[in-house]
């Protein structure tokens, strides 16, 4: 084979408890294999995680992936993954975003730490010098502060990833912040950082990145930048960002209010948060990952009123307004981001805090919480002056801080009683999501899927809506579903309110290409619908070197897929009951616009389980993979492994 | 400025305030110019300031006035500008 480009071509070891560091060359397998990012990073996990480990042990490794794509100007790969055991499912999850992009110039694809260190560090990388330095000053800051005194000690071109107060207490939920407009935020992987007394990562680089066939990789970057800028939606991407769901979310079913006892209230993007609001008076500019030509993270400076002048970084702006905004009502602009500012500044992911304090609050209404509990605060939907209160009470697991630390499902085991049933998760992660509101796509199916729990694997092509024959076909095509099974998709639909076809079955291609973008690096928010597996198979071949077309790339993504799913089974999880939903999508309506939402009975959804399990070939009944399965991926070492769990 | 810029028909005019701080200019600079992708080796730098959430751009001293930057850049950060007619 010529020379590979794309990948650096080593693996950095940090051991924090021995404070060494070593190198080991990537393998050619990996690469070829896996590709790169959540790929990558769950063949190595696999390996270096032993089975349960809990996410607070010197022996949990923190996986950090920069995918091949990644430091070229291939638009829009700008995407860095992060796997480790996560503090609220219990085992492995991923989670990716923007930024340290610096580690692959340093000269490595991959940073694997483990170890604890016997007190505050941080982890300085530049080329081939690895130091772990002393963050006893930087311990107790906030995540923006951090940035900025790391940024003046040594410019503000290193990439800086780096916990707040949050992650540092071990706030099941705290995230990771990365040059501060980007979030690792989801699954808690701050207090993964936090127990390894590790404040931060910084990262420079001088090397190379190589292109294996240069003219190639070009007029393909550059048709696929074409495409993006002439893409019909592209002119709204950049002047609102994430905001361009906000509508659509609303009439969709997409935004459950109240810890999801009732839907939307009227007048969200109308009234409450009108575009023109956050254009004219609170976006000071756009700020893009790598290589991004849309830029959907936003510098703010308000301008006029109680907070004028105040400046903030937000990573995505939908989120702000669906979480503090719509699940808790707080309906006021300006207080929705100062609370998104808080809470980026203390390192907590927005999702998880809101719905853990929604359902303190619901607990609270039906007195199951009382003052007693709450420190004597009254819990109010709609104030941002208690989410003020609350953020640095969590932060610092001060007093009922402590207990909303947990996150919804464990704080309702502690209280116990009849608590439990009103938490809203799959896995123990919270949701944004209801799926009794709104359309039953491959999306919301994949809630119950995902293996980093409710979270959907693919937020875009049929979120709250119908899909017709004629849309799903080119769709299927581009997402590089095979012909036969595209009939079978069609041909067997399951009977819900999506429009006639196999969610399910779908829904396991849409992992996949969800994998293939976060594999490669690509941003799976804004510009998928010009990247097809094609195009994208196209694009890493030439970087690469390493010629792969759709099926086989796709290929590469099943078998991360069952990778992760071995590793659950590994660790005693990942079965049936596990992929069920929590009591109150299982058995309460819900309404909505005046309208009752049925919920999705138990029997349906293993109905609907069984088919996905089918689709995989994995055993219908218990939801693992089977022997033969794992041996088609050419994975025999670890069924070999697993071979007194699983089915012929 | 260097002197194979001076020869250049065009000039570059930097409307920085649209800069979302993507840095495909500098590496369509250093995959021009060097072969590579490499962010240290790029001829133009890309600085932060407004607690770093705006972008400042500035050319190194050996730029050569290539124009790829600009002709890169998805963000109308980096123009080319042609040169008044010298008469």
């Amino acid at each position: 084979m010529a020379k590979i480009g794309g990948y650096a071509g080593r693996i950095l070891y940090v051991d924090l408890t021995r404070k060494t560091s070593e190198t080991e060359p990537l393998s050619k397998d990996l690469m070829m294999n896996f590709i790169g990012g959540p790929g990558i990073n769950s063949r190595l996990a696999y390996k270096v995680i032993k089975p349960k480990t809990e996410f607070s042990s010197p022996e949990n490794a923190i996986l950090i992936n920069v995918p091949p794509l990644v430091g070229t100007f291939a638009p829009g790969a700008g995407r860095v993954s992060f796997m480790s055991i996560s503090p609220q499912t219990g085992s492995l999850a991923y989670s990716g975003t923007g930024g340290l992009y610096n580690l692959k110039f340093a000269g490595y694809d991959e940073l694997v730490i483990t170890g604890k260190a016997d007190r505050p560090v941080y982890l300085k990388v530049s080329d081939d010098e690895v130091e772990i330095l002393d963050a006893s000053d930087l311990w107790g800051k906030d995540a923006m502060e951090t940035t900025d005194i790391l940024w003046s000690k040594y410019g503000d071109e290193w990439n800086v990833a780096c916990i707040g107060p949050a992650g540092e207490n071990l706030v099941r939920y705290a995230s990771i912040n990365s040059n501060k407009f980007s979030l690792f935020a989801r699954e808690g992987f701050g207090a993964v950082m936090g127990s390894k007394n590790l404040k931060a990562i910084v990262a420079r680089g001088t090397k190379d990145i190589e292109i294996a066939d240069r003219s190639r990789f070009r007029e393909l970057c550059s048709t696929a930048q074409k495409d993006i800028m002439g893409e019909r939606y592209f002119p709204a991407w950049r002047a609102l960002g994430s905001l361009i769901g906000l509508g659509h979310f609303e009439r969709s079913g997409l935004f459950p209010v109240k810890n999801q006892q009732e839907g939307c209230f009227e007048g969200v993007h109308d009234n409450f948060f009108r575009n023109a609001e956050f254009i004219g008076r609170l976006k000071n500019g756009d700020v893009s990952c790598m290589a991004c030509p849309v830029g959907c993270k936003h510098a703010i400076k308000v301008k006029g009123g109680k907070y004028d002048g105040k400046v903030a970084s937000l990573s995505c702006i939908l989120s702000t307004i669906q979480t503090f905004g719509v699940t808790y009502t707080i309906k006021n602009y300006e207080e929705t981001i100062m609370c998104a500012d808080l809470c980026d500044r203390y390192g907590m992911d927005y999702f998880s805090i809101v719905n853990t304090v929604a359902y303190a609050t619901e607990l609270y209404d039906r007195g199951i919480l009382t003052q007693k509990d709450t420190d004597g605060m009254v819990l109010e939907w709609g104030s941002a002056d208690l989410m003020h209160e609350l953020i640095p009470k969590i932060a610092l697991r001060q007093g009922f801080g402590n207990l909303l630390a947990e996150g919804c499902h464990r704080m309702g085991q502690r209280i116990g009683g009849d608590a439990p049933k009103y938490a809203v998760h799959v896995k123990g992660v919270d949701t944004i999501y209801d799926p009794r509101t709104t359309i039953f796509s491959p999306e919301m199916f994949s809630l119950f899927t995902n293996t980093k729990g409710a979270y959907p694997t693919l937020q875009t092509f049929s979120l709250g809506t119908v899909m017709s024959p004629e849309t799903l076909k080119p769709l299927m095509k581009m997402i590089g579903v095979p012909e036969d099974r595209q009939d079978v998709i069609l041909n067997t639909p399951t009977g819900g309110n999506e429009g006639g076809y196999n969610v399910p079955r779908l829904a396991k291609y849409y992992d996949e290409f969800y994998s293939l973008l976060d594999s490669t690096g690509i941003c799976a928010r804004s510009i998928y619908n010009v990247f097809g597996a094609d195009r994208i198979a196209g694009i890493y071949s030439a970087l690469t070197g390493i010629e792969k077309d759709a099926a086989a790339i796709l290929r590469d993504m099943e078998r991360r897929w069952n990778v992760e799913k071995a590793f659950k089974v590994r660790d005693g999880l990942g079965k049936k009951e596990q992929d069920m939903g929590p009591e109150r999508w299982m058995t309460e309506t819900v309404s909505w616009k005046g309208k009752e939402f049925s919920p999705i009975s138990r029997e349906r959804l293993a109905a609907l389980l069984s088919e996905y399990y089918d689709e995989r070939g994995w055993n219908p009944d218990s939801g693992w993979p089977t022997k033969r399965k794992l041996e088609q991926l050419e994975l025999g070492d670890i069924a070999k492994d697993l071979q007194n769990s699983l089915a012929e | 400025m260097p002197q194979s810029a001076q020869a250049k028909p065009f000039t570059m005019y930097l409307p920085s305030d649209r800069c979302s701080g993507c840095l495909t200019c500098q590496l369509a600079c250093s995959y021009f110019t060097e072969g590579v992708f490499s962010l240290s080796k790029a001829k133009l730098s890309i600085s932060r300031y407004e607690q770093g959430s705006r972008f400042m751009i500035s050319f190194l001293p050996n730029c050569t006035n290539c124009g790829f930057c600009a002709d890169y850049c998805p963000w109308d950060a980096i123009i080319k500008v042609r040169k008044m007619e010298v008469r």
